[in-house]
């Protein structure tokens, strides 16, 4: 049904105007407005020249607005910095500042129009006075066809537009026919570029198949590059907002995800992260584990990573540049005398890190206690603040993930350490009498922050962690 | 040649403002519900910079509602439009500051529908006037327990949650020396909630050209069972629905934090001028401002607000088109009025003290008293005078 409405450009004023409206923006604020508005300027056979408004973006997240009150009437001129309409978008009330000379010919979308995307028509505006009148039936469909041939679908929310279209059908049909016809006589002369001529060859494309879109209808490399998918472009257009659908979905950002975002990309452009693996062998630890588990009587189920955040404590301890925060603006390094380790949790809604404190001197029954309980209660959101900011040293536990034999964590800022912990893998090492023993082994990454923490200092801790792990009953001491 | 003195000022003024100052305001937020999403402010910026601002503080003394929101609509007009995007590195860009505190009324947003909103005949019975903002947003309850606060900014600072979550933290402290469990943080509709997940604060916001303003309401001692009253519609011997469009409040629970105004005034206060302003900086100036002290010059722009507010035709006779349908105790419809620019367009009823009034009816303007006159059943005249 589309209507292939020639871009017959009126005059090259015209083009100029296109140009001008975005040029002349000079604010941040306005910038946005102008560019993505997607003025078309075109002339098609039965209307004179105008141009289409969209629902601007009045703010870089805008998604959708509510239309207000217009505040211009049919008829009314326009000028630069004049207030259109009012828009409303999540409790923001904006005035929509139009920035051309012109005469507002339509409102497509009448004031309390709902949920409009941007991008969608809400109304059009002509150069010139005398052709005000000649838009009196023009019809939101008509507007979105001219467009890019989407034909307004019947799930367009808009309840104004939807009572325009069935009382407009029939002379949008007749709109369409007379539009066709400059098709024929045009097709004898094409006017395309040298570049696209030569790329339209090389794709085995026929020019008169593809639309111009330059300067009197001349057919640029811009045409030629988007006709590439001819045949699947032109099946999806009855119904434009499944397809889309069906390639991505937009989930949006939450305000957990964007604090997410600018901690830890802050934290790796501030500190200058290095890394040093160990392979840790904890055959003894699990061992251990098993003996004491087995005489639990449910009074606690000690987990590795519990003995991992007590062996981090005590390592701490006996490497405490790890175990320090760079503080800059009061220029120290606090170096912390006590072990809060932050242990990473995952829940529904994004990463957090609820703290063990003291690690260093609670006893494994209380900090598995513990662990449990914090993220038992991360992943119900139910944290107070002191118990997931702060912390000295932070530990990230993937050992549940079997496929994760070892990865890098990214420093919770402001601590200097952070130790990732791989999964359990089963290797074949030499015995003391030259046979082949199986040994228990987890590869575990500490990120260090070299402001803090040097290489050989980094190098240390590993060396205190992996002698403690490995010797579990180091923890006695 | 510029003197010494001067010389040594403005390089320190230029220190000042490239100082980096460490994590200015440092906000723990949490609000610990299944529904809601925890805001942690730790720094604003990568580089741990306070932005300062020229920092304007005015406190309304007034308790009159037509004269404060004049009076902030007067403030957004004299802000300056930033337009530029390269502000001077010397003159630092604006904020504005203004707290103010209403008597009893209903605020509705830009584009609501007064009649849906609110419950029109409580409204009445109690004497509480009805008020149509300029901002959007939702349906609000003021009175002398809810303090208000209104922040102006150049439009390329605007963000909805920033001052939110500056009045969490300031007053996070205010509340934990009351010993009470109280933690306010930012939920995800830019409200401020408690612990309990509830509503203490609303906000809403106007955008313009080069300038913004974010304003919000906060629950410190307020009536809460004359807020449900009032906001809340009631049968009267009947159903009433209002169909049409404008924008719908989304209900909360609401809760109050339990301060006074005094205590909420100096620390919002004392939290703008530690985030905005330089340490160093003594020159902050708050002016109080109401009825009496309003200058000469600012007297008749304010005074036009102020009849602006109180006209019928901003307040109802600007509602888009709607229905307004009145029914019986028995669900049957009684009558609807479909109402244009505050006047009847239209009416549609089966009884016949409607059907025989249309023609008179059609073309007044929607007021409770008026469309009342026109009706002769004691029981409609007295109905719709409540209810108009």
């Amino acid at each position: 049904m589309s209507a292939t409405i020639v871009a017959r450009l009126a005059s090259a004023s015209a083009v100029r105007r296109a140009a001008n409206v975005c040029v002349r923006s000079t604010s941040h604020f306005h910038q946005r407005l102008v560019l993505p508005n997607l003025i078309r300027l075109y002339a098609s056979k039965s209307y004179p020249p105008h141009t289409i408004i969209d629902m601007p973006a009045l703010s870089p997240t805008m998604t959708q607005g509510n239309v207000g009150k217009w505040a211009k009437a049919v008829g009314d001129s326009l000028s630069p910095g004049e207030i259109l309409v009012e828009i409303e978008t999540d409790k923001a009330q904006m005035d929509f500042e139009f920035q051309d000379d012109g005469y507002l010919a339509k409102i497509l979308l009448e004031e309390g129009a709902k949920e409009v995307p941007v991008g969608k028509p809400i109304g059009v505006y002509v150069p010139n006075e005398e052709d005000v009148g000649a838009f009196a039936d023009y019809t939101l469909d008509e507007a979105i066809s001219a467009a890019g041939g989407k034909p307004a679908s019947a799930p367009e929310p808009a309840a104004a537009p939807a009572a325009t279209v069935p009382a407009s059908a029939p002379a949008a049909v007749p709109s369409a026919e007379p539009a066709d016809e400059p098709e024929a006589p045009a097709a004898d002369r094409i006017l395309a570029s040298p570049i696209a001529k030569k790329i339209a060859l090389e794709q085995g494309i026929p020019l008169k198949d593809i639309k111009g879109s330059g300067p009197g209808g001349r057919i640029i490399k811009a045409d030629v590059d988007a006709y590439k998918p001819p045949a699947t472009k032109a099946a999806p257009t009855p119904a434009p907002s499944t397809t889309g659908a069906a390639t991505f979905e937009d989930i949006p950002i939450s305000s957990m995800r964007k604090t997410i975002a600018s901690r830890l990309t802050s934290s790796v452009q501030t500190s200058p992260h290095y890394y040093v693996s160990s392979t840790v062998t904890v055959t003894k630890l699990l061992k251990l584990r098993e003996a004491l588990n087995s005489t639990a009587d449910g009074r606690y189920r000690l987990s590795v990573n519990d003995f991992l955040v007590k062996a981090m404590a005590l390592a701490s301890l006996q490497v405490p540049i790890a175990n320090s925060s760079w503080l800059e603006a009061e220029g120290v390094i606090r170096q912390y005398s006590v072990v809060d380790v932050s242990v990473a949790v995952s829940t529904p809604t994004g990463l957090i890190t609820p703290i063990v404190k003291n690690a260093h001197a609670k006893g494994l029954a209380g900090i598995s206690k513990e662990v449990k309980d914090l993220g038992k209660r991360a992943r119900d959101g139910k944290l107070k603040p002191d118990e997931f900011i702060g912390g000295t040293i932070t530990i990230s536990n993937l050992g549940m993930n079997s496929a994760v034999t070892s990865f890098t964590s990214i420093i919770n800022a402001p601590h200097s350490t952070i130790l990732a912990v791989g999964t359990t893998e089963r290797k074949a090492v030499e015995d003391v009498d030259g046979g082949i023993k199986f040994e228990d082994v987890i590869t575990v990454t500490g990120s260090f922050d070299h402001r803090v923490v040097d290489g050989a200092v980094g190098g240390e801790w590993i060396k205190a962690f992996k002698r403690i792990v490995e010797n579990p009953l180091e923890l006695l001491l | 040649m510029k003197s010494l003195g001067a010389r040594h000022a403005l390089a320190s003024h230029r220190a000042s403002v490239l100082r980096v100052f460490l994590q200015g305001y440092t906000v723990d937020t949490t609000a610990p519900s299944t529904f809601s999403v925890r805001r942690q402010l730790i720094s604003s910026t990568p580089s741990n910079q306070k932005k300062l601002y020229d920092l304007e503080i005015y406190v309304s003394k007034s308790l009159s509602p037509y004269f404060n929101l004049s009076f902030e609509d007067y403030l957004f007009k004299q802000f300056p439009a930033y337009r530029s995007e390269h502000t001077s590195c010397t003159e630092l860009p604006k904020k504005v500051l203004l707290l103010y505190t209403n008597h009893r009324s209903v605020i509705i947003g830009r584009n609501q529908n007064p009649w849906r909103e609110a419950n029109v005949q409580s409204l009445r019975a109690n004497n509480v006037p009805i008020i149509r903002r300029k901002s959007g947003g939702g349906t609000v309850f003021h009175d002398e327990g809810n303090a208000n606060y209104s922040v102006m900014m150049p439009s390329k600072e605007f963000d909805r949650d920033e001052h939110a979550l500056l009045l969490c933290s300031a007053l996070n402290p205010v509340l934990s020396q009351k010993r009470e469990q109280t933690l306010l943080s930012v939920n995800e509709r830019h409200d401020i909630v408690d612990q309990d997940a509830r509503k203490v604060s609303g906000s809403a916001y106007k955008l313009q050209r080069g300038k913004a303003y974010h304003h919000g309401t906060m629950l410190l001692n307020s009536k809460l069972g004359m807020l449900s009253k009032l906001l809340h519609h009631s049968p009267d011997g009947g159903h009433e629905e209002v169909e049409g469009p404008g924008v719908q409040s989304v209900r909360s629970p609401v809760s109050n934090i339990g301060i006074s105004n005094e205590q909420f005034t100096d620390a919002i206060i004392h939290a703008f001028k530690e985030a905005y302003t330089s340490a160093r900086d003594n020159t902050l100036k708050i002016r109080y401002v109401d009825e009496d002290s309003i200058t000469k010059e600012e007297a008749p722009d304010i005074n036009k607000g102020i009849e602006e507010l109180q006209s019928w035709e901003w307040t109802f006779g600007s509602t888009p088109k709607f229905l307004h349908r009145f029914s019986m105790e028995d669900s049957t419809p009684a009558v609807s009025f479909t109402v244009v620019g505050g006047t009847i367009a239209d009416l549609e009823s089966d009884l016949p003290e409607f059907a025989e009034k249309k023609d008179s009816l059609v073309g007044i303007p929607y007021r409770g008293a008026e469309v009342a006159s026109q009706i002769d059943s004691k029981f409609w005249k007295q109905r719709l005078l409540r209810a108009i």
